[in-house]
């Protein structure tokens, strides 16, 4: 058989680089979101924070940034995800002296996700597909980012007469 | 270069190669996150496939995975389900 098929260019990938880029999507969606949160700490450290009252009928006043007042912007983070996909999987031969393939078995797995594209092109039912299905959890949150807003909290805490 | 396969590979070879797939393909977006000094924000917890094929009775026992090329080759479609699910352990 030919070594490329028509079609198979649509979006065969060999089955780690698949895995491999769908997790980096979801890093990069939460990467967005994590930069919006960064974004909105700095915007905190910079505003100022006054309340006034009075006291013994003398106005006082308590002033800080709005960090150490314990504002913190909201993180908006993926809390799981469930990623299913329908694919067809192909096996291809490789040989076993070509250098930079990683061949282990004589072969390797590939996989095309079966969109409306695929299943016109190859007359392929969506019922005859495997599934792949990927259960994703979030990391521990960044301590390193927690410890650095309760050091900016404490080293600028709220003068309070 | 690369050969379309239609003929059955060994139960065995099948698994052993999906397992090292994903685990590469795991252990390349690590390292692509390292590379570019992203946050690690997903842990993988767990990975299933359910491998739509044909299964060959035998010695050891033979897989044909549900394919385009296949289905047109033999005519039939490939009916016999393998689910395998992939769990991370430690270390």
């Amino acid at each position: 058989m030919s070594a490329v098929t028509v079609g198979q260019e649509l979006a065969s990938v060999p089955y780690d680089e698949l895995i491999k880029n769908i997790l980096l999507a979801m890093v990069a969606a939460q990467n967005e979101a994590n930069a919006s949160f960064i974004e909105g700490i700095n915007d905190l450290v910079g505003t100022e924070v006054k309340i006034k009252y009075k006291e013994d009928s003398t106005e006082k006043e308590i002033s800080g940034n709005a960090l150490a007042f314990g504002i913190l912007p909201t993180l908006l983070q993926i809390q799981s995800g469930i990623i299913e996909i329908k694919m067809a999987i192909t096996l291809q031969q490789t040989r076993e002296f070509q250098v930079g393939v990683k061949a282990r078995m004589g072969f390797r797995v590939f996989s095309a996700s079966v969109d409306a594209k695929y299943q016109n092109t190859y007359s392929y039912k969506v019922e005859g597909s495997s599934l792949v299905r990927i259960q994703v959890a979030p990391a521990p949150p960044p301590q390193p980012l927690m410890r650095a807003i309760e050091y900016i909290a404490s080293k600028t805490a709220p003068t309070i007469p | 270069m690369l050969y379309d396969l239609s003929a059955s590979v060994s139960l065995g070879d099948l698994l052993i190669e999906l397992l090292q797939e994903i685990n590469e393909g795991v252990r390349g977006a690590v390292d692509t996150c390292r590379d570019l000094s992203l946050p690690i924000v997903f842990i993988v917890q767990e990975m299933s496939l359910e491998l739509k094929c044909s299964i060959i009775g035998g010695v050891p026992p033979k897989v044909v995975p549900s394919n385009p090329f296949v289905s047109n080759y033999y005519g039939v479609p490939c009916d016999d389900l393998i689910k395998v699910i992939f769990k991370t352990s430690p270390g």
